[in-house]
């Protein structure tokens, strides 16, 4: 029955990823990788990651995809201009990505992979301490993972200050005063008695 | 449920990020979209094994791949506006311009 569910999700999820890339408006296509990103949150459900599916859905549906729209309304692009050179490289890139799937699932039929016989951490073993996924995730992210932990954090402060940086432009005609200026001024010259 | 389930829907997944890149040439935010997908197919593996070998250290570098995606995705846009900014079009024909 899980099973059946996890066939039906993951065509819905190849099949809206297609018309992510394939689709001529780039809202559309927004919208279509917001239908990706649920279906792959659904997905998360089904391999019991339920912290994970959730935080899927806020960071990239709520954050990400609504930073694309953002972008995608703001540059106001024509769509006869997108798709030039569509057709042009679609052959090329069919080939490569052949090429690419054919070597994959070699080594996806092939017997030399092997698996390990038990985990670094067994999610059952917590299972049976009473402890749901979020909690057990904090536990480990909190012990074993803190100093990449630290560092995810770091690299999202360092990214909002890049992202703040780039976009940041001092306008040419201000209709404000700067606050330098402001402060400069010196009451000698600037109030004159006749 | 068995790990060839999963690894074909990553898979494939993946092959479609490849080839959003290549297709789409006139337009950088479907690239950036398709990178996108590229990650998300690289979660998929990461859950889907933490699920088969019964592992949480699997979930846990999901989470990271997620920190790196929202980054790449902040940054790769902010360029892009000031990109639009210069040159008034999103085609990777006038990326070249970005060398100083």
């Amino acid at each position: 029955m899980i099973l059946y569910f996890f066939y039906f999700f993951s065509f819905i999820v190849i099949l809206s990823s297609f018309l992510v890339i394939f689709v001529s408006n780039p809202v559309h296509s927004v919208l279509f990788l917001i239908f990706t990103f649920f279906n792959a949150a659904i997905i998360f459900l089904i391999f019991k990651a339920e912290f994970l599916a959730m935080t899927l859905l806020i960071v990239y549906v709520g954050a990400v995809a609504v930073l694309f729209l953002f972008v995608v309304m703001m540059l106001n692009i024509s769509e006869s201009i997108i798709k030039e050179g569509f057709l042009r490289y679609f052959p090329f890139g069919l080939l490569l990505i052949s090429i690419f799937l054919i070597e994959l699932f070699m080594i996806f039929n092939s017997d030399k992979i092997i698996f390990p016989e038990s985990g670094l951490i067994k999610i059952n073993e917590i299972m049976n301490l009473g402890m749901d996924n979020t909690k057990s995730l904090g536990l480990f992210l909190y012990t074993d993972y803190f100093i990449i932990f630290q560092i995810s954090g770091f690299l999202l402060l360092l990214a909002m200050i890049g992202a703040i940086v780039l976009a940041h432009s001092d306008l040419k005609n201000p209709k404000s005063i700067s606050p330098i200026n402001q402060k400069n001024v010196d009451k000698k010259t600037i109030i004159k008695l006749n | 449920m068995q790990h060839i389930h999963f690894l074909i829907l990553s898979s494939s997944v993946f092959a479609i990020g490849f080839l959003g890149i290549f297709v789409n040439r006139k337009n950088i935010i479907t690239i950036l979209m398709s990178i996108e997908l590229m990650l998300l197919s690289a979660n998929i593996n990461f859950v889907g094994f933490s699920y088969l070998l019964d592992d949480l250290s699997g979930q846990i570098f999901s989470l990271f791949i997620l920190v790196v995606a929202a980054a790449e995705a902040a940054i790769g846009l902010a360029i892009l506006t000031i990109f639009f900014k210069k040159t008034s079009s999103i085609s990777i024909d006038n990326i070249s311009k970005l060398k100083g």
